[in-house]
């Protein structure tokens, strides 16, 4: 009986998986879409190129709609708002997505495979290349923007952090580093006494994050405000020479 | 060296690889010609097992069984006083990928280790129950849930819930269960109204429609699971529906099993009608048969086949994927799983035709 179980087992399934054959591909891109219905990614560290490179191709086969798993939507119109500064429902105790930080984002741990909970992202699927994984590094490392870099209106604030006497600044665009000092990024205190106790710098690997490290001088508790591009002569400008837009923070 | 001392070694290697996950199992149900509640708490499976289920598990399941002649041996059957119930589930393993153009990857990976609690303060009538994942940093809830039982027929479970609906199959990455989304990763908050009369498995269940995150919209979803059950053979259907601010799913599913002298099939055909792609509406259709065939106690050898229309607009866009897989029990409440899995789509697509091996190693009881 064994041999004629084994032989209507194979038969059987060898019918079956003749049944259908895969698609040839023909009129499709890389990822199965329609040519030309998605852009081509670029490889800068920007929410749009993880959007084509990643998001779109890979995640959005199941992170999507009604059914997107721990309502996580990683299509182009929810990714951002879905993604960062969320709290994990996985682990709560971690944002999907930190800005400046992605050793801490959840997003980082689960698709290099050091989440607590669950299996690798993409569940299934062959891990991410490390190039992508460092794009979604860079990006976060960037502050995690919205806006692209590419886009042809000027540089905004896309995120603020305040750590140690250390405001990082992150913009949506790369900046020019020579035009990032001093004299285009001011301090002040209450009533527009100015300061000098301050320094001003382009963050190293994070050409789009103003770091302005206050003195101990204003470590006092006294208010004060941090202004970009609000007054004078020198500017912060994009990698373009577009000036960037105005910035301005209070602190108190 | 006996097979005992065999399959010892080889876990004990295998566990500080990989860990593992829970599942359902219905080639085993189709197999023996049972209802999934017949193993489970839960009447539409998964998750804890019940006093059948682990005494299945010790006695029938595996190729060998520890304690078989002993008498006076201890035997797990998961009740601890009358009213309380434990078990555990962990699952691992290793897998190594190949993508064409890329690096060949290959990761150990724990894909769950979770316990499972069941208190029930009325006799066959009122549980509680919860499903606790753990790990570093969380203690994740995959299900918490009550049931009334109003008779041996009748029940309404209110919590989260995994939601029935087509084949409870184990590989939450099979397409019949990523493309519909209904699997063992995204227990759904809502209530569930059941029925298990003579040959019929029924349950019908309202939920947030949210895969587990938080609800944003008053949409629900409902799911409607029905299953007519012969020892030879069974039939069953699932409509889903889920009314959601982010784009009203559809679903349709139609699945089935036959047992043949040794082999158990088991098909499912799922269509998906997804408003919330952002080209707007997408329709998809995923297929999977697979054959088991335990062709010696404690092992089995699962064969399938998968096929996938990631949207039925769209032409040459299909894929396949073709599994086999090694499932061997050696002893109580221990599962090795080895397996290859080829991918098989459009030529200009790499990871559509990877290839996969695997090693899992699955402790439950």
């Amino acid at each position: 009986m064994g041999a004629a179980v084994y032989r209507y087992f194979l038969l059987l399934v060898v019918v079956v998986c003749a049944g259908c054959t895969a698609g040839s591909g023909r009129g499709l891109d890389a990822n199965g879409r329609p040519i030309g219905e998605a852009p081509d990614p670029g490889d800068l560290p920007t929410l749009d190129n993880i959007q084509a490179r990643v998001f779109t191709p890979v995640c959005v086969q199941c992170h999507v709609g009604a059914a997107a798993p721990r309502g996580l939507r990683l299509d182009s119109a929810n990714a951002f708002n879905d993604l960062v500064n969320v709290p994990s429902q996985e682990v709560g105790s971690l944002l999907r997505v930190e800005p400046f930080n992605p050793d801490d984002s959840y997003l980082v741990r689960k698709v290099e495979g050091t989440a607590s909970v669950g299996g690798r992202m993409p569940l299934g699927g062959p891990p991410l290349p490390a190039e992508d994984i460092t794009l979604i590094r860079d990006w976060i490392l960037d502050g995690a923007p919205e806006t692209s870099a590419s886009s042809g209106t000027a540089a905004t604030v896309t995120f603020v952090s305040i750590r140690e006497g250390t405001v990082q600044i992150a913009w949506s665009q790369r900046l020019d580093a020579g035009s990032v000092n001093p004299g285009s990024v001011t301090v002040t205190r209450k009533g527009g006494v100015p300061v000098t106790d301050y320094r001003v710098s382009l963050s190293a690997g994070r050409p789009n994050v103003i770091e302005v490290r206050l003195g101990a001088s204003l470590r006092d508790g006294a208010d004060y405000r941090i202004a970009v591009n609000e007054t004078g002569i020198l500017r912060v400008l994009d990698d373009s020479g577009r000036p960037a837009g105005p910035y301005s923070l209070e602190l108190q | 060296m006996s097979r005992v001392r065999i399959a010892i070694i080889v876990i004990a290697g295998l566990a500080g690889l990989v860990p593992a996950l829970a599942g359902a199992e219905p080639w085993l149900a189709v197999l023996e010609g049972q209802s999934c509640g017949t193993c489970h708490i839960a009447a539409s499976g998964g998750g804890m097992r019940n006093t059948y289920g682990n005494v299945y598990s010790r006695s029938l399941l595996p190729a060998y069984t520890i304690g078989a002649s002993n008498q006076d041996a201890f035997i797990w059957t998961g009740e601890i006083f009358d009213w309380l119930r434990l078990g555990a589930n962990v699952r691992g393993g290793w897998r190594e990928v190949d993508t064409p153009g890329r690096a060949t990857v290959s990761d150990s990976d724990l894909e769950r280790a979770s316990v499972y609690l069941a208190i029930e303060p009325i006799r066959e009538r009122l549980m509680i129950y919860a499903d606790q994942e753990f790990g570093q940093g969380t203690d994740f809830n995959r299900e918490a849930w009550a049931r009334w039982s109003f008779n041996s027929s009748w029940y309404l479970r209110a919590g989260r819930i995994f939601l029935p609906y087509g084949l409870r199959i184990e590989d939450d990455t099979a397409w019949i269960r990523q493309i519909p989304g209904i699997n063992f990763t995204t227990p759904d908050r809502g209530a569930e109204i059941g029925l298990e009369k003579g040959a019929w498995s029924a349950q019908f269940a309202v939920s947030n429609g949210t895969a587990g995150g938080d609800e944003i919209d008053s949409g629900k979803q409902y799911s409607l699971n029905a299953t007519y059950i012969q020892p030879g053979w069974r039939l069953g259907g699932s409509l889903n529906y889920n009314d959601s601010s982010f784009g009203d799913r559809e679903l349709y599913s139609l699945y089935g099993g036959y047992r043949w002298k040794q082999v158990a099939w088991l098909a499912e055909i799922s269509y998906v009608v997804d408003m919330g792609f952002p080209e707007g509406r997408r329709n998809q259709i995923a297929t999977l048969v697979e054959a088991n065939w335990r062709y010696r106690r404690g092992q089995n050898l699962k064969i399938t086949y998968e096929h996938l229309d990631p949207d039925d607009t769209i032409n040459n866009d299909q894929q396949n994927r073709y599994s086999l897989v090694w499932e061997y029990f050696p002893v109580q409440y221990l599962q090795l799983r080895a397996g290859l899995r080829e991918y098989d789509g459009i030529p200009q697509s790499d990871v559509q035709n990877r290839s996969e091996r695997f090693v899992q190693l699955h402790v439950f009881f």
